[in-house]
């Protein structure tokens, strides 16, 4: 008997990402895919806006990132002026993503990837959550994330003007310089950060690798996926999440790509699939030979695990001690583990809370020259950020007057759709046989390897509410639902 | 007593603005006794938007597909479904952000409400909201501002007693 299991978030009433698994005749996983609704309209809505004005609009496009497009964008604008912006400003620029990137991290570790390790993959849905972590790991531990996460949040406020939808970042740098008071708080917020950042490790290295249970899982071949990696890479070949090279790396790990950001629609191209509307972008060195492993494939990803990867270390002390203690205890680098981009996260944590408590101490960072007033006339221009879920680009041509003529971004998420849709089906092949009885914490298993690509839909499409509340249905061949499980 | 009310909403995802427009309708009102913001936050963030008040009352967007676009849906935070603005796409919904930040002992409202306005388009970008929705802002800001008045004269009711 052929089933259909679809996992399916219940809020399906507004814009929802559903994964769908076919089972054939034996009662084994044919195929997985994962399927997210479209928003519509946003090339539409920029085509004609002055240029200036989408480090706001697009910082709209995403309430889970909107520092990445914002940042993204202004220098994409600064390409499209030929604006070098002052040293100052690009600091202050990467100082306020610093901030983000730990306000980003600390909510996907405590409250999306904690709950399955602190409570258990299989513990029951009302306990595996954020009041789950806290009521093992301690009330302390809740005040913690609430306030680390209150003071990222207030550091980029402080920068930026708002934390969620600055409007800070403009063509040539920024509006506004840091006062010396302001300095001193973030010095004080970013020492807070960096102690968390240490804590939070030593929780998974205490939680997750001191249960071998949970290392055996890390290592296994259902959550194991070999394909190529992406992440932008400093001079000296280390990680940055504000500036940099692309380099690609096989899953071997050698170099196979390395490019400017601007250059690349010579790298990348898209992949359509008529289920989804989310496109599959993939390398054109090795052009799409379908959803493969393995180094003759194009599919990449572009995760804190890629970034890791593809770099040679990290540029600041802790982190480096991290990352080496990472790749020594997994043994060989690149990493395939898709579950191990939650301690790459927590590495990045880590240089986040540092590269922050650089910056802040920086003599130059409270300089008041912040800004290069644009003259050449605008035309084209390509800006690129790591984002917290991977590489993100924006590219924008305008008339002579700065009016944008055309628009096109590919989303953190997007890099991954190929990888995500792959690692499901790989854990639904590993988790379900014939005869498997599908209970809340199989699917639960299977939903950990698409968690471990911390995917947003906010602005690969538009929202998938909540901590994804699920529904799966058990169909017969012809589509009649023989059992519905929903948590 | 602290009165908060806040408007969620995205203002450039068509009806989605519908509590940004609520909240910018009350705020040239100028009303005095009664707080209010314009959010375009969700999950655990709008915890930093209800720290601080007593009572809190939420107008947000919603899809239900029950209601007739521009209806106005009363509700607690327990009965609510989810709305596009509550329910973070990457961290805690709002109730269960609520429960962690009330017991580590968060400065929060006593109660929340929800003003729900059920919306036709909240997925096409785009300034302007859908004719249906449109009308309804007036009504939803009176509604939201009755429901501030209530609290507010429960205390006051109490204080004449």
């Amino acid at each position: 008997m052929k089933r259909n299991i679809s996992i399916n978030p219940i809020t399906r009433l507004e814009g929802h990402g559903k994964i769908e698994i076919f089972l054939n005749e034996a009662g084994e996983v044919e195929n997985a895919y994962f399927q997210v609704p479209e928003l519509r309209g946003f090339e539409v809505f920029c085509k004609g806006r002055p240029v200036e004005e989408m480090p706001q609009i697009t910082a709209r496009l995403c309430g889970v990132c909107p520092a990445a497009h914002h940042l993204a964008s202004a220098k994409a604008a600064d390409a499209v002026y030929s604006v070098d912006p002052p040293t100052t400003a690009k600091k202050l620029r990467e100082l306020m993503y610093m901030a983000h990137f730990c306000h980003s991290h600390i909510a996907h570790f405590y409250v999306l990837a904690a709950p399955d390790f602190i409570c258990g993959p299989e513990a029951p849905p009302t306990e595996r959550n954020i009041l789950g972590v806290i009521a093992r790991a301690g009330l302390k531990v809740g005040g913690q994330v609430i306030e680390q996460r209150s003071n990222a949040q207030r550091a980029q406020a402080l920068l930026a003007g708002r934390a969620t939808h600055m409007a800070w970042a403009i063509p040539g740098g920024v509006s506004k310089a840091l006062s010396e008071s302001d300095r001193k708080t973030l010095v004080e917020w970013g020492e807070g950060m960096r102690e968390f950042a240490s804590f939070s490790l030593k929780l998974f290295r205490e939680v997750v690798l001191g249960n071998s249970m949970y290392v055996d899982m890390i290592r296994s071949d259902p959550y194991a996926l070999k394909v190529h990696n992406m992440g932008l890479v400093d001079r000296n070949d280390r990680v940055n999440f504000y500036d940099g090279t692309v380099k690609v790396c096989s899953p071997d790990g050698i170099e196979i790509d390395r490019y400017h950001p601007a250059d690349y629609l010579n790298h990348i191209a898209e992949w359509v699939e008529p289920y989804t509307y989310l496109k599959f972008p993939f390398l054109k060195i090795r052009g799409w030979k379908g959803f493969e492993e393995g180094d003759s494939s194009g599919v990449y990803s572009a995760t804190p695990l890629s970034r890791l990867n593809v770099a040679s270390g990290m540029a600041t002390p802790s982190a480096q001690e991290a990352y080496e203690e990472f790749y020594t205890t997994l043994g060989a680098k690149p990493v395939h583990s898709v579950l191990a981009n939650h301690w790459a996260r927590l590495i990045e944590l880590i240089y986040a809370a540092e590269r922050w408590c650089e910056l802040v101490k920086d003599p130059e960072i409270t300089n008041p020259n912040v800004h290069t007033i644009p003259e050449a006339a605008p035309k084209e221009g390509v800006g690129c950020v790591e984002a917290p879920r991977g590489t993100l680009t924006h590219h924008y041509v305008t008339d002579e007057k700065g009016v944008l003529t055309s628009v096109n971004l590919i989303v953190g998420t997007t890099n991954n759709n190929a990888p995500i849709s792959m690692s499901i089906t790989k854990a639904a092949r590993g988790l379900i046989s014939k005869n498997t009885e599908v209970t809340e914490g199989t699917l639960n298993k299977i939903e950990m390897a698409f968690r471990a690509y911390d995917p947003c839909m906010s602005c690969a499409t538009h929202s998938l509410p909540g901590q994804m509340p699920l529904q799966i249905n058990l169909r017969e061949l012809d589509g009649k639902v023989i059992r519905t499980i929903r948590r | 007593m602290k009165v908060r009310i806040l408007g969620i909403g995205n203002p450039i995802l068509k009806d989605d603005a519908i509590g940004i427009e609520v909240a910018k309708y009350l705020e040239c009102k100028n009303i005095v006794g009664v707080e209010i913001r314009e959010v375009e936050s969700g999950g655990m963030d709008l915890l930093e938007e209800f720290r601080g008040c007593d009572i809190a009352i939420v107008v947000d967007s919603i899809v239900t597909c029950n209601h007739e676009p521009g209806s106005i849906i009363e509700m607690t935070l327990n009965e609510l479904p989810f709305t596009r603005r509550l329910r973070g796409a990457h961290d805690a919904d709002l109730n269960s952000a609520l429960h962690l930040a009330k017991a580590i002992g968060m400065d929060l409202p006593e109660k929340v409400s929800v003003l729900a306005i059920e919306v036709s388009d909240n997925s096409t970008f785009g300034y302007g909201m859908t004719p249906e929705v449109e009308k309804a802002v007036v009504s939803a800001a009176e509604k939201a501002l009755s429901l501030a008045f209530a609290e507010l004269k429960k205390v006051s009711d109490q204080d004449w007693r």
